[in-house]
């Protein structure tokens, strides 16, 4: 009696179309899962002078200060607001981010985010910002005596 | 030899002297036999009239060389059929898992093959300019306003600035 080895290929097909069914199968599950983005909205003034007394001002961090300071030109950078949100495509969010200022956020197809600047009930600019890339979005502006306000949203 | 044999190798020529004198003297004697050989003459009479000839476009040898091609090369056929066949039912399997993956793939990204483009949009009255800090990883949009008419920041924050240390 000799040993031989067997195959038998169509089991391997069997087992091939099976897995891969079972991997479609995880992926529908996990699509059926609403995927949340993390938004986090920091709003920030910038200045060339020195931080204003009795306000409960702080500076931004050390790495969104570097970030800023190698842009544009003001020396100081004061957080006058942060707000964390998580928004999926079926649930848009609101960040308000002071008196006068909103952000409304929403997750769009192909992988994009569709930020509204909202200033006293108008919208100051719309930006349709890709996720694919690892870029925060910095809304920016004028504001009176040569300083300035940024929007930093970072998506994760 | 039959009678039969014999009154046809005689009528197709094939008999020697002898051979053709012993038939022919059957045929005086037996009137059957006289009758039959008649019979063959009209037959092959028959046959030589109206027999078809076909004319050949080409030489003998080429004719038959062509008959023998297509007989290789549908016994070539005939033996390459049942592997072909056991070819295509060996990728059915998984050729139908792949696709079922790309179909539900395709399903699960909405369609969607590509990221889309960074855009924005703001009213007529208002001046922006956008770019893209590729070193800082920082997607700016710049809204000018000399007259700062939009204040986020809020008066309140501003003021006062601490006397200088």
């Amino acid at each position: 009696m000799s040993l031989k080895p067997t195959s038998n290929p169509s089991r391997w097909h069997s087992l091939a179309l099976l897995l891969g069914l079972g991997w479609g199968l995880l992926q529908v599950v996990a699509a059926s899962v609403p995927v949340e983005t993390r938004v986090q909205a920091v709003l920030v003034w910038g200045t060339d002078e020195v931080k204003p007394t009795a306000k409960n001002l702080k500076e931004v961090d050390a790495k969104l200060r570097e970030k800023l300071g190698k842009i544009f030109k003001w020396q100081n950078y004061f957080e006058v607001s942060r707000k964390t949100t998580g928004v999926t495509a079926s649930k848009p969010q609101t960040l308000k981010l002071s008196e006068e200022c909103s952000v409304d956020i929403k997750i769009l197809p192909e992988n994009m985010a569709e930020v509204k600047l909202i200033g006293k009930g108008k919208t100051i600019v719309t930006r349709r910002h890709s996720l694919a890339k690892p870029d925060a979005l910095v809304l920016a502006g004028d504001d009176k005596n040569n300083t300035a306000w940024f929007v930093v949203l970072n998506f994760n | 030899m039959n009678t039969e044999l014999k009154l046809q190798a005689l009528l197709d020529g094939e008999l020697d002297a002898r051979e053709r004198r012993e038939v022919e003297g059957l045929l005086a004697q037996d009137v059957q036999s006289a009758v039959l050989m008649q019979e063959l003459k009209w037959m092959k009479a028959a046959v030589a009239g109206n027999e078809a000839e076909v004319k050949l476009p080409e030489t003998r040898e080429f004719y038959w060389s062509k008959i023998e091609r297509s007989i290789e090369t549908a016994e070539k056929q005939a033996a390459a059929a049942p592997a072909g066949r056991a070819w295509w039912l060996k990728l059915l399997y998984p050729a139908t898992g792949l696709a079922a993956m790309v179909a539900v793939m395709f399903v699960v990204s909405g369609g969607r093959t590509t990221d889309g483009a960074d855009t924005e949009s703001v009213p007529e009255d208002v001046n922006a300019i956008s770019f893209r800090s590729e070193a800082e990883a920082m997607s700016v949009v710049y809204v000018a306003d000399e007259n700062g008419t939009f204040n986020p920041v809020g008066q309140e924050t501003k003021n006062e600035p601490e006397a200088d240390k």
